[in-house]
């Protein structure tokens, strides 16, 4: 034992760091490893416009005598674009920084929207039951019917016959994340409806009952907080499957346009240029996108495990 | 020579951060023919001692030190495939639960044949004779059509007999029987017991029987080893043992089991810790100036029963269907009636599925009964024309639960969720007196207040119980559902929590609901009983008369079952160590 006094508590640092869950994410070097490239990752994406030594936004100072300049350790390359440029002389460094940042952000929110909508459908079939639930559960299913992409065509169809022309641009990032958020909604309410059906006969929610709170206190307020466990490791998985969602959507052209990039953005343009020799415009921000969703992966696979109960 | 010995035998639990040590030497032995009981509470290392000895542990359990003698034979120290030889065919191991150690994918007779072929190496049609011949041994009745029946056509009991039946397939000379009905009912407890022990006379066994109950072991064994956290307290003939305890210890844990035979005022509070909490004194609580006698006014002194329950019924769907005529639904009570007087502990008694636990939820409103009125302070909450209830009725009538691990919600503090209430119904006027609140219903429960900064996971199971009761305090109840209240707690705990019961009940003028399978605990509690069978109410007396003369044949019958503990004279009990 430190040399602590014996009443004192131990502080909440120190009991993060002695928590069963901190113990075994640094037992395991692989995840530990993840966690620190997405970390950074993320960190130079949310401070694109501080690290990145260009700003591919500005239009004027993109110089197109600049353009298709190979990486810099290649013949013909430049000290002030390390990773070379695309085909209007933007720097592919930054334009992959902004763009993972548009990736991620577009990722974050789609997952949350899918995660908020999931969580309270699947509350409320859960708790309620009946026929509700099977409304609910009858609606999940004709969603999972439904592949994510169709569903994103679908929704970005009408919101662009609707929009608009000359806002079309400014609702697509609107629309990515409202078509990868409305069709992701289906695991989180299963999740969510099976441990709330667990969670209901508990005799703590009985108690609570008793006391005389409504039934909506009780789902968001007693039964949440117990079923968020399996919640944070799909929403953890899922954010690599929406960042994913996302470029595919941007590279077959639905995506956001191509003056305000994501990585999908940037694959989609490059690969017009991949067999003419200019390979870096799309092989770095493909392997930008592959390093994130991995290492995002990664750490949701550990999750799953660690706070599985039933895995040793 | 005897038939298994312990010497000096020490298991540790290497964790993480420490390595725990669950049995910390002990000698022990047993004879052919012999049943030697070892009990203790929960955490006690009694189960593990039994696994240790046919090479069960689980990882990283190991044993630590000292020696295991089977039949002149060292055995701790024989390599996994030999003990295989042992394990199953000269030691055989009789589980707590029958659920789970049947698989329930083979029929009860491949499953003893599978044994018997193994051990013995008969050829499978004699093996499945001898299966035949001993379910007809350990009482299954036509064991000729039952081999080819799956587990869960057998009911609980039957399930143990089989369970049995797979222990003593080949033959062993040493049975180890964990907890084995700890799981059943008292009368099927009865036949189990009676049974275990013909068989071991029969056939000259020696066995280790594993239990936390003072009746069984009373009922069971020949001799018997009391443990306290690792280590043998004092062993001794059974007889000697519970009519005259020699260590504080086994003193203590012998006064706080529940008498059948015998009310008393509260259970002697002999007290055994080696570490540990120390125990609040306690307070009276002076409900005039008390927040929990506060409203006070709002109890009307009136003569009629606080709570009137009038045919009630209560039918559960089993199977849902649109057509009504393909809807399928069972009756879990039937047409009950009863009134609870104020200020009177009544009790409902009966075995598992007689209904007790759907009454008391009907009657605090949590299920809807399909027909028959209950009636609070004599408006009608629950049946045709009941109201809503209203705050104050929701308040007054409060429900204690009998698993103390699912009845705090583990993702609050102590104090939010004794809180809760009191926020809920605004029965503070701010944030200090609340929590001034919370931490003086903590005192009177014994926990003290700084218990509130604490996870419900940090405390033990009768803590979590103490907790369980001051949240049923805080909305200041007239009527307090006590649904098993001490069915999953040691006997020492069982003890102090009845007698907290006993003591707010006496101080707050509550109206008690006590529900129970356990006949002595409700003598204990109980000013008047209801006993139930198979949904219906078949038997309601005061007390002493129900103890003493029972009307009814299923009275009888369960009061016959109830494991008397030999017991020693009361005044030799009273006695502080």
């Amino acid at each position: 034992m430190p040399d602590t006094p014996a009443h004192s508590e131990p502080s909440r640092w120190q009991r993060i760091r002695q928590s069963d869950l901190a113990l075994s994410f640094l037992a395991s070097k692989v995840t530990v490893a993840a966690a620190f490239v997405a970390v950074v990752m993320i960190a130079a994406s949310v401070g694109a416009a501080l690290i990145a030594p260009h700003n591919p936004y500005d239009m004027a100072a993109i110089d197109i005598f600049d353009s298709m300049l190979p990486p810099v350790w290649e013949d013909g390359g430049e000290r002030r674009f390390l990773l070379g440029t695309d085909s209007i002389g933007r720097d592919i460094l930054s334009t992959i920084l902004y763009g993972s940042r548009m990736s991620i952000f577009i990722g974050l929110t789609s997952v949350a929207l899918s995660l908020v909508i999931g969580v309270t459908l699947g509350l409320i079939a859960g708790y309620r039951g009946g026929l509700l639930d099977s409304i609910i559960m009858r609606l999940a299913e004709v969603q999972l019917a439904l592949p994510t992409i169709l569903v994103a065509l679908l929704i970005n169809g009408i919101l662009r016959a609707v929009a608009p022309p000359t806002m079309v641009n400014d609702v697509a990032v609107l629309v990515l994340i409202l078509s990868i958020g409305l069709s992701n909604w289906v695991q989180f309410a299963r999740a969510v409806r099976a441990s709330t059906m667990v969670e209901r006969g508990q005799e703590y929610v009985l108690a609570v009952r008793l006391i005389g709170i409504g039934p909506m206190a009780i789902m968001f307020r007693h039964i949440l907080p117990n079923v968020m466990g399996p919640i944070m490791v799909i929403a953890t998985l899922n954010l690599s499957g929406a960042i994913l969602t996302e470029a595919t959507l941007s590279f077959l052209g639905v995506g956001v346009p191509s003056t305000r990039p994501s990585l999908g953005t940037l694959i989609n343009v490059g690969t017009d240029y991949l067999f003419s020799g200019a390979w870096w415009i799309t092989i770095f921000p493909g392997a930008a996108l592959a390093l994130l969703v991995l290492t995002v992966n990664l750490v949701g696979d550990w999750l799953r495990d660690a706070l599985n109960p039933t895995l040793g | 020579m005897s038939l298994l010995e312990l010497r000096d035998l020490k298991i540790h639990f290497d964790t993480r951060r420490s390595t725990v040590e669950a049995v910390r030497g002990i000698d022990l032995s047993v004879e052919r023919g012999e049943i030697l009981g070892i009990v203790g509470e929960s955490g006690a290392g009694k189960s593990t001692i039994g696994n240790a000895v046919i090479g069960l542990l689980e990882p990283p359990g190991r044993i630590a030190g000292g020696e295991v003698w089977f039949d002149g034979a060292r055995i701790d120290t024989l390599p996994e495939a030999a003990l295989r030889r042992i394990r199953g065919r000269r030691i055989g191991m009789i589980f707590q639960d029958p659920m789970t150690s049947l698989n329930p994918l083979f029929t009860i007779g491949d499953q003893i044949a599978e044994t018997i072929c193994r051990h013995t190496g008969q050829s499978r049609t004699d093996a499945m004779k001898k299966a035949i011949e001993l379910l007809r041994e350990v009482g299954i009745p036509d064991p000729e059509a039952r081999v080819n029946e799956y587990p869960h056509q057998f009911s609980g009991g039957m399930r143990q007999r089989v369970v049995i039946t797979l222990a003593l397939c080949a033959d062993p000379d040493l049975v180890i029987c964990d907890e084995p009905t700890t799981a059943l009912d008292v009368s099927v407890q009865a036949q189990i017991l009676a049974l275990l022990r013909r068989l071991c006379r029969d056939r000259n066994l020696g066995a280790i029987f594993i239990t936390h109950d003072m009746g069984v072991i009373s009922e069971v064994t020949d001799r018997v080893a009391v443990m306290y956290q690792g280590r043998v307290m004092e062993t001794g003939p059974t007889a000697d043992v519970l009519s005259r305890p020699q260590h504080a210890y086994s003193k203590s844990l012998l006064a706080a089991v529940p008498r059948g035979d015998l009310r008393l005022h509260r259970f002697p509070q002999l007290d055994y810790r080696e570490a540990g909490e120390t125990r609040a004194a306690k307070k009276v609580i002076d409900l005039d100036t008390h927040w929990l006698g506060r409203r006070m006014d709002e109890r009307v002194q009136s003569d009629t029963p606080l709570i009137q329950v009038k045919d009630l019924t209560m039918r559960f769907v089993s199977h849902h269907s649109i057509i009504p005529a393909w809807r399928r639904s069972f009756t879990a009570v039937r047409d009950v009636s009863f009134d609870i007087r104020r200020g009177e502990t009544f009790g409902l008694v009966g075995e598992s599925g007689s209904g007790k636990s759907t009454v008391a939820r009907m009657i605090a409103g949590l299920y809807d009964p399909s027909f028959g009125r209950v009636f609070y302070d004599g408006s009608e909450v629950a049946g045709p024309e009941a109201q809503p209830m209203t705050a104050v009725q929701r308040q007054q009538i409060q429900m204690i639960f009998q698993d103390p691990f699912s009845s705090l919600n583990r993702r609050k503090r102590v104090g939010d969720i004794i809180a809760e209430p009191i926020r809920h119904h605004r029965l503070a006027t701010d944030r200090a007196e609340v929590q001034s609140i919370v931490g003086d219903l903590l005192d009177h429960v014994g926990l003290g207040a700084a218990a509130a900064r604490h996870y419900p996971h940090e405390f033990s199971g009768g803590q979590r119980q103490r907790i369980s009761i001051a949240r049923a305090l805080a909305t200041r109840p007239q009527f307090l559902i006590c649904d098993e209240p001490t069915s999953s707690l040691d006997v020492s705990i069982q003890a102090q929590i009845l007698n907290l019961l006993k003591n707010l009940q006496a101080d707050l003028g509550l109206t008690m609901l006590f529900i129970s399978h356990d006949l002595p605990v409700i003598r204990q509690m109980c000013d008047r009983i209801g006993v139930m069978k198979a949904g219906e109410l078949v038997e309601l007396a005061p007390a002493e008369q129900l103890f003493e003369a029972p009307r009814h044949a299923y009275t009888a019958e369960l009061l016959s079952l109830m494991p008397q503990v030999a017991s020693a004279p009361a005044a030799d009990r009273d006695v502080m160590p």
